[in-house]
C-alpha cells in the first residue's frame, strides 16, 4: 500500500492496467535484450579467435618478430578470410535477384513489393486502430492487445516468387553483414594483440639488482695481495 | 556472479550494437570491392594453373620449423640387456615330500617377474598340513608342524640365460599443433 501522501496523482483503473503492462514488457524485454546481447558477444568472441589462430604459428616459431611485420601479414590473411566467407552470400543474393526478375517477368510486375507480399505468410497486428494505445505521463503505452490485420496468414500460390525472394534476400543479408561482422572482429583482435605480443616492459626490472647479487653478505673476499 | 556478468557485458554490447552494425555496413561497402578484386585475381590464378590461394612465405617458413621440431634424429637403438639372475624359492614341508613336487605349471614369460618365482600357494612357518588335499588325517597334538622357513635349505641360484627384453619407450613429447590453417 502506497501512503496517500506520497501519491499527488489519482491512477485510474485503465492507468493502472497500462502500468502493469508496461512493467511486463519492459521486464521481458529487459531479459531478452540481455540474452540477445549475450549471444552477440559469443559470436564476436568466436569469430576474433579465429583471427588469433591464423596468426599462432608464424608468432610461435618466431618467423614474425616485429609489429610492423604482424600487421601486414595479419590483414593480408585477413582480406582474403573475408573473400573466402562473403562470395557465398553474395551468390545466394544474386539467386534472389535472379529469382526476382523471374517472378517479376511472368507475372509482368516489377514494382510488387516482396517483403509486404512476404509478410502475408505471418500474423499482422493493427498497433493503429482505436483502444490499442493511450497516453501515461505523456508517454503512449500498448492499453489493449491489437487486433489482427486481415484476419489470418494467406499463402498465395501467385506470390510464391516473392515468397522465395524474400527468403533469399534475408539470408543473404544476414549472413553478408556476419561475414563483414567478423572481418570488423578480427581486425580489432589484431590491432590488440599486436600490442600485447611485442609488448616490452621494464616495469620490474632493476638494473641495481645484478650488482647487488655480487655483495652478497657474508661473502668472502680473497686477501689483498702484499705491495713489494 | 559469472551470469550476471555476462548478462550486464550482453546489455553493453546491446548498447553498442548498432555501432558494430554500422562498422559491418562500412566493412560490406570495402567487401565489395575486396570480393571485384580478389575474385578477378582468382580467375587470373585459376586459368594459370596456379594455386587459387596461394601460401604465404611466412607460413610456409613456419610449417618448416614446426616438422624440425615435431620430427627430430632417429635414435640409436638400445643397448644388448644385462644377464638376470633369477632367484627360486622351494620351500620343503616336514612329512610332505610329496607335496613340494606340485607345483603350478609356470609360464616362460613370467620367470622373468619376481612375483611369479615363487609358487603361488600360501606358506610360512605355520601353515596347517591339513588344508593340503593328501594331508593325514592325525589327532590332535599328533600333527608334525613343519620346518620353519629359517631351517630349510637355502634357495637355488638359476642363471637365466641372456633373454631380449624390450627397452623402456622413449618418452614422447606432444608434437606442436598447428593452428595457423586459414578457414
Amino acid at each position: 500500500m502506497i501512503p496517500s501522501f506520497l501519491i499527488s496523482v489519482s491512477l485510474s483503473e485503465s492507468d493502472r492496467r497500462a502500468l502493469i503492462i508496461v512493467a511486463i514488457i519492459l521486464l521481458i524485454l529487459f531479459l531478452l535484450l540481455g540474452l540477445i546481447g549475450m549471444l552477440i558477444r559469443y559470436i564476436v568472441g568466436k569469430q576474433s579467435e579465429v583471427g588469433e589462430s591464423m596468426m599462432y604459428d608464424v608468432v610461435l616459431t618466431n618467423v614474425v618478430t616485429s609489429p610492423k611485420q604482424f600487421r601486414k601479414l595479419a590483414y593480408k590473411k585477413n582480406g582474403r578470410l573475408l573473400f573466402k566467407q562473403t562470395w557465398k552470400p553474395v551468390l545466394v543474393g544474386i539467386l534472389a535477384v535472379l529469382c526476382w526478375l523471374i517472378s517479376s517477368g511472368v507475372r509482368n510486375d516489377f514494382t510488387a513489393d516482396v517483403f509486404g507480399e512476404f509478410s502475408e505468410l505471418f500474423f499482422r497486428w493493427d498497433f493503429q486502430a482505436e483502444g490499442v494505445t493511450t497516453k501515461v505521463f505523456g508517454m503512449t503505452v500498448l492499453a489493449d492487445w491489437p487486433p489482427l490485420v486481415e484476419g489470418y496468414p494467406k499463402f498465395e500460390i501467385g506470390h510464391l516468387g516473392s515468397y522465395i525472394t524474400a527468403i533469399l534476400a534475408i539470408i543473404a543479408i544476414a549472413w553478408y553483414l556476419l561475414s563483414c561482422q567478423g572481418y570488423l572482429a578480427r581486425l580489432v583482435m589484431i590491432e590488440v594483440r599486436v600490442r600485447s605480443v611485442f609488448h616490452k616492459s621494464l616495469k620490474d626490472f632493476q638494473a641495481g639488482k645484478l650488482d647487488s647479487e655480487l655483495f652478497k653478505p657474508g661473502q668472502k673476499y680473497p686477501d689483498k695481495e702484499e705491495k713489494k | 556472479m559469472r551470469f550476471l556478468r555476462s548478462f550486464g557485458l550482453g546489455l553493453l554490447y546491446i548498447i553498442i550494437f548498432p555501432f558494430i552494425l554500422a562498422g559491418s555496413c562500412l566493412v560490406g561497402v570495402f567487401a565489395i570491392f575486396n570480393l571485384v578484386f580478389r575474385g578477378i585475381a582468382l580467375i587470373v590464378h585459376f586459368f594459370r594453373g596456379e594455386e587459387l590461394y596461394p601460401e604465404y612465405e611466412e607460413d610456409v617458413e613456419a610449417q618448416r620449423r614446426i616438422e624440425i621440431v615435431n620430427n627430430p634424429k632417429e635414435e640409436e637403438p638400445a643397448p644388448a640387456p644385462a644377464p638376470q639372475n633369477i632367484y627360486v624359492q622351494q620351500n620343503y614341508y616336514q612329512g610332505q615330500p610329496q607335496q613340494q613336487q606340485a607345483l603350478p605349471p609356470q609360464q616362460p614369460q613370467m620367470q622373468n617377474l619376481p612375483q611369479y618365482a615363487q609358487p603361488p600357494f600360501p606358506q610360512g612357518p605355520y601353515y596347517n598340513q591339513s588344508q593340503l588335499p593328501n594331508a593325514p588325517t592325525g589327532q590332535i597334538g599328533t600333527q608334525e608342524t613343519p620346518t620353519p622357513i629359517a631351517q630349510q635349505p637355502a634357495p637355488q641360484i638359476i642363471q637365466q640365460p641372456e633373454q631380449p627384453t624390450v627397452a623402456e619407450p622413449e618418452p614422447v613429447y606432444p608434437a606442436i599443433e598447428n593452428k595457423g590453417d586459414e578457414q
